[in-house]
């Protein structure tokens, strides 16, 4: 009897998927006049599809090492400011 | 209403005898004179505005329109830029005719590539195709590395059935755009309307199209025959 519970919960997990797989693409007008999203989050997107796609032929700045400058240099940003600066390696 | 209709067929009628290259605003019949918003043409965005304008857009970006709008008027509508974001708003709520109106006087008064865009947009949303293609060309000529330019000018040219310009004009902007956006449908849609399969497998290849893409790419082409 407890069989059908377990296809009936593989069969809504499968439908789901299906359904999220299958939203209907964006298609005509663009309706943006003004762009809102962020220059830099646009730039560091293009720059990670672009690294994801094999990287341009002839580039002056690898496109990797500029996204990771940049997330080191954010990260740096995230770190508290140290009260005590000292060598790490001491014993106290 | 009927003063500004006379006026504006009286302006059409003096055009077509002179010989005169039809204007983005001839097929304009939106707001009277007395209505029409008074737009800034300012450009140069102080401090204190671009705290606002960031405001607005972070509202935009989370589809608040009604709350943007609110925004936006919270403190005045003092540069171009602000009555471009209103002139978008005001489309995105389906009120075409204000919309209209904004990126009329945006285009008339401050020769504004927002404001041609907007203007052939919101246009082609009316069905008004010839008038918005005229406005996007113009907005084209102003901004032609604008990948939503690029891609609204394509889309009205498909609407227009002129398709092999229509696949130049969304191929640019599918490249200016990184491959995102609505300009993936519209091209496909394009390259299937002039049988090119060396363009849909190029978009296969390239741009990681998907079956169920292509599918959907198929029944937006068939809106166009």
């Amino acid at each position: 009897m407890k069989r059908p519970y377990w296809l009936c919960a593989l069969a809504l997990i499968s439908s789901s998927l299906v359904l999220a797989e299958k939203q209907t693409p964006l298609s005509g007008i663009s309706s943006q006049v003004v762009t809102t999203e962020s220059k830099e989050a646009g730039v560091r997107d293009r720059l990670r599809n672009q690294r994801n796609r094999g990287g341009e032929s002839f580039s002056a700045l690898s496109a990797q090492s500029y996204v990771d400058s940049q997330e080191r240099i954010a990260e740096t940003f995230r770190r508290p400011i140290p009260e005590r600066l000292r060598n790490g390696t001491s014993d106290d | 209403m009927n003063k500004p209709k006379g006026a504006l067929l009286g302006l059409i009628s003096i055009l077509l005898v002179s010989g005169c290259s039809v204007s983005p605003f001839s097929d304009y019949g939106g707001a009277s004179t007395e209505s029409a918003p008074v737009v800034s043409c300012n450009s140069t965005v102080q401090p204190e505005q671009q705290l606002q304008l960031d405001a607005v857009d972070a509202l935009m970006a989370q589809s608040k329109p009604y709350a943007a709008l609110a925004q936006l008027e919270s403190k005045g509508l003092d540069t171009e830029h602000h009555w471009a974001r209103r002139g978008q708003l005001l489309a995105s709520i389906d009120r075409l005719d204000e919309a209209l109106g904004v990126f009329y006087e945006l285009a008339a008064r401050c020769d504004s590539y927002r404001g041609y865009h907007g203007l052939g947009m919101v246009q082609l949303k009316q069905q008004k195709i010839r008038a918005g293609l005229i406005a996007l060309e113009k907005a084209r000529q102003m901004a032609p590395s604008s990948a939503a330019i690029r891609n609204d000018y394509g889309y009205g040219l498909l609407l227009n059935r002129q398709f092999k310009p229509a696949v130049f004009e969304l191929r640019t902007a599918l490249e200016l755009s990184g491959g995102e956006g609505a300009v993936r449908q519209n091209l496909a849609a394009a390259y299937l309307l002039t049988d090119d399969q060396t363009g849909i497998d190029f978009l296969r290849k390239q741009y990681s199209y998907s079956d169920h893409e292509l599918a959907h790419a198929r029944r937006l082409a068939r809106e166009f025959f």
